[in-house]
């Protein structure tokens, strides 16, 4: 499931930079940082991926989580920071609707 | 009278203006001001006429607007992130259009196709200089509008607090405007960014001490979330001030988390009338008074009405400013408690997307173009990164490609709006959107 979850995310992001044209986001692994310091996108972008996945986690897992929510604000380490740290609070999520 | 560029020399060996690596003093500041006003004439830009200004805040933009201040011109801020520069120039009847916003400065003579607007003419028949801010008007068409320089500048005068202030609201917004003449007249230090992604303004605020941090509430909440408050030393600021749209008491929370030593302020502002001196109830509160000399303000059925002496002159188009017996509507829902009040925004179709305002139906008429598409609704979705999102409904042809379709709404906006007006979410309806229940969605 979270190979699943991260597959999502990583085409997701490659379907952004497509516009963005980041070097760093060309081959996009567990460890890419999607917000924050010197790497990642901006808000905006942000914005768009976290929609895009939720989109598409709640076709795949014939869900309907949201994924931008003041829990995901609220955590001094933010969800969005890589794609791993992403991957794990999408299954969380999915695990609290389940 | 007033002269923006006399006020440089009150304060000659303080540092004006951080940009890139310059440190740039008020006397440094002054010469680059008589630079810009020979460079004025070389290309014989003459006064008594109307100039439109593109640019950020630079070691050229804020001289060369301070030179044309002088120079009695009206000066045109356009906003940035716009193609249709032209149509904003024409809005003004401008005669030039100066860019900053590139490595060479660029100047482009323009063709008036009528006359300058009677407060125009005003102004200049006064040997006064004016400025003009692009609101966002009634779907989406920006409205102009017009202030008299003297009168803007008189609340400054009492100005006192010499902090060093990072420029992050736009020079072509009123509450960039504002940052710019408050620092000024108070003699403080302006810290210009060249970009405004969380770790680039964290990094800025370490190196020039910033202390004083206007910006949005959407920024502040962006900063929690990329972490970078945690890298960099940010203790120097001292007061964080924030506007232009709703704050959530969770986003406030953080903000005195991130800023442990600072005093934290609202502010409120529209285009019309600039910004009042403004007072939090506390840290913690989303309760304000506005105060100040030059200001009353009074609440009517809930919304708030504001009486200045800095007002606009007018909108420099056919928009119909609202006025009641010389109160301005601003249109702002506010609850009461004693003198304190809470700003709770428009009840209105309008989408706040981070500070920035959409109109749905200018995205509407362009979702509207694409091939495949009958009918489009676009409403905002409330979303704790950016405040609100923009979202579209859309009633598509039968033998039309979903997905397909979404890439072309999404290029074709992308093309024709600024990027915080293309829709994030696009939902498909499987009947025609005429019925009650879609236009809820849009309603709510």
């Amino acid at each position: 499931m979270k190979e699943k979850i991260i597959e999502i995310i990583a085409d997701a992001i490659v379907e952004l930079n497509e516009e963005l044209e980041y070097e760093e986001l060309e081959n996009v692994t567990a460890d890419t940082a999607i917000f924050g310091g010197e790497s990642g996108i901006d808000s905006l972008s942000l914005v768009s991926l976290v929609v895009e996945v939720e989109g598409q986690v709640n076709d795949e897992f014939d869900a309907n989580v949201t994924l931008a929510d003041e829990k995901a604000m609220s955590s001094r380490n933010s969800p969005y920071r890589n794609v791993t740290a992403f991957a794990e609070f999408i299954m969380t999520k999915l695990g609290e609707e389940a | 009278m007033l002269n923006p560029a006399q006020l440089l020399q009150a304060f000659p060996n303080r540092l004006a203006l951080i940009w890139q690596e310059q440190r740039i003093s008020y006397s440094q500041l002054g010469e680059l001001v008589t630079q810009q006003t020979k460079w004025m004439v070389d290309n014989e830009i003459v006064s008594g006429s109307v100039v439109g200004l593109k640019g950020d805040f630079s070691d050229r933009s804020i001289p060369l607007l301070l030179a044309l201040l002088s120079q009695k011109f009206v000066v045109a801020l356009l906003p940035s992130g716009r193609a249709d520069l032209d149509v904003l120039c024409n809005l003004v009847q401008a005669d030039v259009l100066i860019d900053t916003s590139r490595d060479e400065v660029v100047v482009e003579k323009l063709e008036r196709s009528a006359d300058y607007h009677p407060l125009i003419q005003e102004l200049f028949a006064n040997n006064e200089a004016g400025f003009v801010i692009f609101s966002s008007g009634s779907s989406g068409r920006p409205k102009p509008i017009l202030h008299n320089l003297n009168r803007f500048l008189k609340k400054y005068e009492r100005a006192n607090k010499p902090f060093v202030t990072l420029t992050f609201l736009l020079l072509d917004h009123i509450a960039g405007i504002d940052t710019l003449f408050y620092v000024l007249f108070s003699g403080g230090t302006l810290v210009a960014p060249q970009e405004r992604g969380a770790s680039a303004i964290c990094k800025l605020i370490e190196g020039a001490k910033v202390e004083v941090l206007p910006v949005s509430p959407s920024f502040l909440n962006l900063l929690w979330l990329s972490g970078d408050f945690d890298q960099h030393d940010l203790s120097s600021v001292r007061i964080v001030t924030y506007g232009s749209e709703p704050m959530t008491q969770q986003n406030l929370d953080h903000v005195q988390v991130m800023f442990p030593n600072a005093a934290i302020k609202q502010k409120y502002g529209t285009s019309e009338f600039g910004s009042p001196a403004s007072k939090s109830r506390g840290n913690d509160q989303l309760w304000i008074k506005l105060e100040g000399d030059h200001f009353q303000t009074k609440v009517v059925d809930g919304i708030l009405f504001i009486k200045s002496d800095t007002t606009m002159l007018g909108y420099l188009d056919d928009s119909e400013p609202m006025f009641v017996d010389g109160w301005y509507n601003t249109g702002d829902q506010v609850e009461v408690d004693g003198e304190w009040m809470k700003i709770l925004g428009r009840d209105s179709d309008l989408i706040n997307v981070g500070g920035e305002k959409v109109f749905p139906s200018e995205v509407e008429a362009v979702v509207q173009t694409v091939d495949g598409v009958i009918e489009s609704s676009v409403y905002g979705e409330s979303n704790p990164i950016t405040g609100q999102i923009v979202c579209a409904m859309v009633y598509l042809q039968a033998d039309a490609d979903r997905k397909a379709t979404k890439k072309l709404i999404k290029r074709a906006c992308a093309d024709q709006l600024a990027r915080y007006k293309v829709p994030v979410r696009i939902k498909f309806s499987d009947t025609p959107l005429t019925n009650q229940r879609q236009k809820k969605i849009r309603a709510g």
